[in-house]
């Protein structure tokens, strides 16, 4: 069974006194252990259907299934702890918190959620060390690059063992080294802790890491291939393109 | 029990609030400053109060000695003596482990010249030495008491010998009814500086005094011992009955009685130093609203990014809620100690005033410590709700969303709603119990927190009306200025409604105190002084006072007062203590004093009567008080009891138990139990009173068992001519007089031709000059007449106070202690000062990015300096303006209740120029206390703010 399946959602949301059409009946299911991109030019609903998939708002129609569980049925609560134990969000931004150091801001899901100290700690030192953080693990963010911030936020969403990883626009606040740095550690989770990731992005060169890109068009799903199948990254732009007109 | 997902959720709330606090220092500074500032002052006030009466009660049990039991003549005149007799009869009783006797009275002093010392009379109290230990537990200062019980020797306190600049062999000289008594000083005994600075005391034999007062044989105080294991109450049961066959006014009191009577009389001055605590609480919670505000908002994607990664709502609003107590209890652990130390500092300071060492008020501390983390609570009750409805979609949007400046629609309707509970208690047709108790725990509560639901829309308005005008006086562009407070619309709404409170306590506290002044005026004909002797006057005496020179022949009035208890009445506030139900019964004489003093009548609705009814009313009250068991009460007094003229009061009198009096007329109070209060005259009631009421002094007498007639009221005759007036002077003092008691060697007590010297000083009249002629015909004035007869009468021992003088001396006296309450809203204000600061700083602090820019593209220093001030000043005018709407509201309110629950009605009369100089107080806080920060700010680098700016966003 896929992870995660998202069949025909609908979302429309307000802006202004403007009703727009987010989404338009998307499907998409992806298997386990895959790294999918998703890709389209802005306002085409691709951080909507991320943000549907990571339960952070509710489709108006159609449904969002993580392993199994529709997200739709779930209370307030339900999601708020779902999110908490069975996704891993990783954001442009980082979004760590300032007044923590490395170590206790991937410790912070686990400790939400009353895990013992013993058992944080082996966690956090394990995810520490294959983040390469282990000698940064007493710094706080503002003593961090960008692309080691965004190793903690990525040891934050793993530290809880997530059923999927979604990562929205991940190299966004990065330079062109610390990106694919990101990348290639994203790849590695995939390929060899079997982690099912899911990436927003509007850029080839990160999106050719994964293994898989699907592309929104004005809320609608309009091609979904293998990465394999392009060769580099230059013609998955080309790729890219011709699905945009 | 606290389970282990909890317990480790509060583990990290925990953390997350500590490393934030250690991030924003000077901001949690402050905060807690704010707090520790608050519970210091209400546990150095508490403390600092429980401190004076424990000094007092620890003077007042030595003087009183270890008594059991005190017997007193207090069931109706506490001057009045009783014969000393009954001590022999006590002394009898096995239980009596020792019975001492005093007589305690009052004298003006005299000085070598024979002229009355300025200033208050002083306490005498005849001992009986030496059998009267219990005096010597009393701190000497210097020299010894004295070991007999006849002689001319006095113990002074350290108060009246600095005063009279007097040492060991000193000589004082009392004044007493047409005679004098010069005592040698042999010792000097340590009073308390919180009693001597009031009432200083004069000891000296018992047996000497009796004899000075013509007293022989009596006293008015038996304090007595019992042997070990005796039943206090068990023995004042058995010989009540006894004592009362002596006298019938004469009670018996355990010590425990009389010190609930003392707690009792003190329960204002206690809630007093409460009040004075909670309202710089209420500051303190504003400040900490603000600052969780602040937290909240600048935290929005930390919390948005929390929820996303499955942080319940619950648990980021306990997150806020934490953070409150946390500060909160940090502000406690500070405060507490400091609050102490305060007083301990003062006590180092002032060690007469805290002569009993620091006593620590726990319920001060517990009020403190518990109000204090209850107001933290309830300030991050409104934070912690938003904090809870962060948005995790928020946290995936790569820049932060502007705050928006919309207006709190919801908040501000809810305020509207709380802010007129307190209106609609104070106007409704409600009981006054419901009124009174709805007030303080509904009505104030309801107002302040209404204001500040309503405090964003005066930002909103202010800022809109004001910033522009303000930017154009500091030389700023408009557009500067504009947004700044309502950007952070709640913690501005915080900050103004901290700098809200003090103003607002002060606006009501003045304007209370001013409209009650305002409404007290005499009547147009009322007497022109009013005499005491500390002694009952006898016939003959009270008659040589009619005919004393410069008193209006046939315009002398006996007044006897006394407490009149209500039976069957019930007018206090249920479980208040507030409204005693006795009331100052003034015993006069019907024809003369309704002659001399021109009642206002008022008929049964509480309006004034027309002439002609007043002069019907006026006769008739007359005639009815003269038939006895009559009484004229006050129109506040008919409000409180719901009665009319010509209902019936049941009144427990000493002497004959319940009676009827009938209410012959009702007037509008010309406030005389306040002027009789300057004498001391209600001083050792037993009951506190309230209002006053007008019987005949046939009644007094009758029912009330008012032997000796100590007040009297006279007009002047200040038309004389002053020659005349000595002339006269000198054939009175001609006249044979008691004379004084044995004087001791060498000392020449001041006689009838010294009196006489000293009276034409103050007329000033030459001696010689004692024949008068038109042309040379010199007539006395209002201030020389009352002067010269003041001195004459303080010669012979009364003291006289002019009822002009004393009412102006009331008012001012009653000013003074306004601006002294005042000072709780200037601690208020204080307080709020450190919100201002943290306002500021949060401000600047968001903004750093925006200063980077403005001083990077030529935005001086000077102009940046300006804007914070241009803020300061707009976060200045907000909380004025809310001050002064909630304390105008707060009078109003206050107004009417005073009319439901006190009956009492006046006009409200703002004392503008206190007002403004609060409001102004208030406007300086804000402006110097946004100083640090605004100089701060000029100060930075542009590089430096851009930095910092980019590191937050």
């Amino acid at each position: 069974m896929s992870p995660l399946v998202v069949d025909k959602v609908v979302k429309h949301y307000r802006q202004g006194d403007r009703d727009v059409a987010a989404l338009n009946g998307v499907s998409l299911d992806v298997a386990a252990g895959a790294f999918m991109a998703i890709m389209g030019a802005s306002g085409s609903g691709k951080s909507t259907l991320l943000h549907l998939m990571a339960g952070l708002t509710k489709c108006d129609s159609g449904s969002v299934r993580v392993n199994g569980a529709d997200l739709g049925g779930m209370n307030d609560k339900q999601l708020t702890l779902f999110r908490r134990r069975s996704i891993g969000l990783v954001f442009q931004s980082f979004n760590l918190i300032p007044t923590l150091t490395a170590e206790e801001n991937v410790a912070l899901p686990l400790m939400l959620d009353g895990v013992s100290a013993q058992e944080t700690k082996a966690k956090v030192d394990e995810l520490l060390e294959s983040l390469g953080l282990t000698k940064r693990r007493s710094h706080r963010p503002d003593a961090m690059s960008g692309g080691e911030q965004q190793r903690v936020a990525i040891g934050r969403a793993l530290v809880t063992n997530p059923a999927v990883l979604l990562a929205d626009e991940p190299t966004g606040n990065l330079d062109s080294m610390n990106s694919k740095s990101v990348c290639e550690l994203l790849r590695d989770l995939s390929s060899m802790r079997n982690m099912t990731i899911v990436m927003v992005t509007h850029e080839p060169t990160v999106a050719a890491f994964a293994q898989e890109v699907a592309v929104l068009k004005d809320g609608t799903l309009v091609e979904r291939f293998a990465t394999q199948e392009t060769g580099d990254h230059q013609g998955l732009a080309m790729r890219y393109q011709e699905c945009l007109r | 029990m606290l389970g282990r997902d909890a317990h480790s959720t509060l583990m990290v709330l925990r953390k997350l609030v500590l490393s934030n606090f250690s991030v924003h220092r000077a901001r949690a500074a402050l905060t807690i400053s704010a707090i520790a500032l608050s519970v210091s002052l209400v546990v150095a006030v508490t403390t600092g109060y429980a401190s004076s009466i424990a000094a007092a009660q620890k003077f007042l049990g030595f003087y009183m000695g270890t008594a059991d039991l005190s017997i007193t003549r207090s069931k109706g005149d506490p001057h009045g003596t009783f014969p000393q007799s009954i001590v022999n009869d006590l002394r009898a009783d096995p239980q009596v482990k020792l019975a001492l006797i005093r007589y305690g009275s009052g004298s003006l002093l005299l000085n070598d010249q024979g002229k009355k010392i300025p200033g208050r009379p002083v306490d005498l109290i005849g001992l009986r030495r030496p059998e009267d230990t219990a005096v010597e537990a009393l701190q000497m200062e210097g020299g010894k008491w004295f070991s007999v019980s006849k002689g001319q020797y006095a113990v002074i306190d350290q108060i009246l010998a600095k005063r009279l600049k007097l040492d060991i062999g000193g000589k004082i000289t009392l004044a007493g009814p047409g005679k004098s008594l010069t005592l040698e000083v042999t010792g000097i005994v340590h009073k308390p500086a919180i009693l001597a600075a009031d009432q200083q005391t004069v000891y000296m034999p018992l047996e000497t005094m009796q004899d000075f007062f013509d007293r022989n044989g009596r006293i008015n105080r038996i304090m007595l011992t019992l042997t070990p294991g005796s039943d206090a109450d068990a023995f004042k049961q058995r010989w009540l009955p006894r004592v009362e066959k002596v006298d019938p006014l004469l009670a018996i009191k355990s010590a425990g009685d009389m010190r609930k009577q003392m707690d009792g009389n003190l329960a204002g001055m206690n809630f007093l130093s409460y009040l004075g605590g909670t309202i710089s609480m209420l500051a303190a919670t504003f400040i900490v609203f603000s600052a969780l505000s602040m937290g909240v908002v600048e935290r929005q994607r930390t919390l948005a990014m929390l929820r996303a990664i499955g942080a319940f709502k619950s648990q980021l609003a306990k997150l806020v809620v934490i953070e409150g107590m946390i500060l909160s209890a940090l502000g406690v652990g500070i405060g507490v100690p400091l609050g102490y130390l305060w007083v301990k500092a003062l006590a180092t300071w002032k060690k007469d005033i805290f002569s009993a060492g620091v006593v620590i008020s726990w319920g001060g501390v517990v009020y403190g410590v518990l109000g204090s983390l209850l107001t933290a609570l309830a300030a991050s009750l409104l934070p912690a709700y938003t904090a809870s409805r962060a948005d995790p979609l928020e946290a995936m949007v790569p820049l932060a969303k502007p705050q928006g400046s919309r207006l709190p629609w919801v908040a501000m309707a809810v305020g509207l709603v709380c802010a007129s509970f307190d209106t609609l208690i104070a106007f409704l047709p409600l009981s006054r119990d419901v009124k009174f108790y709805g007030h303080f725990i509904l009505g104030l509560p309801g107002l302040m927190l209404g204001f500040f639901l309503i405090s964003p829309l005066f930002v909103w308005y202010f800022e809109t009306v004001f910033s522009g005008l303000i930017a154009r006086m500091l030389g700023l562009q408009p557009a500067l200025l504009r947004q700044q407070l309502s950007s952070g619309i709640w913690r501005a709404a915080g900050t103004c409604s901290a700098l809200m409170v003090g103003l607002a306590i002060l606006v009501v506290m003045q304007v209370q105190g001013h409209s009650m002044l305002q409404g007290w005026r005499l009547p147009n004909k009322f007497p022109d002084i009013f005499i005491v002797s500390f002694e009952g006057l006898s016939p003959e005496q009270e008659k040589r006072l009619e005919h004393t020179p410069g008193i209006k022949p046939g315009e002398l009035m006996p007044v006897a007062v006394t407490a009149a208890v209500l039976s069957g009445e019930n007018i206090d506030i249920k479980g208040a203590n507030l409204i005693p139900t006795a009331a100052m019964f003034f015993g006069i004489d019907p024809d003369k004093s309704l002659k001399m003093i021109e009642l206002e009548f008022r008929d049964d609705n509480g309006n004034t009567a027309t002439a002609a009814e007043q002069k019907r009313m006026n006769a008739q009250a007359s005639v009815e008080l003269k038939q006895g068991r009559h009484l004229i009460i006050t129109d506040e007094y008919r409000r409180l009891l719901g009665k009319k003229r010509g209902d019936k009061l049941t009144i427990a009198t000493p002497l004959h138990g319940n009676v009827e009096y009938t209410i012959a007329g009702v007037v509008w109070s010309p406030g005389i139990e306040v002027i009789v209060s300057m004498f001391d005259m209600d001083r050792q009631f037993d009951q506190r009173t309230a209002a006053s009421v007008f019987g005949s002094l046939e009644d007094a007498k009758r029912d009330f068992g008012i032997s000796d007639v100590t007040l009297f009221a006279a007009n002047l005759d200040y038309g004389v001519d002053k020659n005349k007036l000595v002339a006269d002077m000198e054939r009175e003092s001609k006249e044979p007089e008691p004379q004084p008691t044995t004087e001791p060697a060498g000392s020449s007590p001041p006689g009838p031709s010294s009196l006489l010297s000293g009276a034409k000083k103050w007329f000033g009249v030459g001696a010689t000059t004692s024949t008068t002629s038109p042309a040379t015909m010199q007539t006395a004035d209002r201030t020389t007449a009352f002067k010269g007869l003041k001195q004459f009468l303080g010669m012979s021992g009364m003291q006289a106070g002019d009822v002009r003088q004393i009412k102006f001396q009331i008012q001012n006296g009653f000013e003074r202690l306004l601006l002294l309450l005042s000072s709780i809203a200037f601690a208020s204000m204080a307080v709020a000062a450190l919100g201002v600061t943290n306002t500021i700083m949060a401000n600047i602090r968001s903004r750093r990015w925006q200063f980077g820019i403005l001083r990077s593209i030529g935005v001086t220093r000077s102009q940046l300096l300006r804007l914070v001030l241009g803020e300061a000043i707009l976060l200045g005018l907000v909380g004025c303006a809310l001050g002064l709407s909630a304390g105008m509201l707060m009078s109003v309110n206050a107004n009417r209740l005073n009319e439901s629950i006190i009956g009492y009605v006046v006009p409200i009369k703002p004392p503008w120029a206190i007002i403004g100089i609060g409001t102004l107080i208030v406007m300086v806080t804000a402006v110097l206390a946004s100083l640090w920060p605004a100089a701060s700010v000029a100060r930075a680098e542009p590089l430096s703010l851009l930095q910092a700016g980019r590191a937050s966003a």
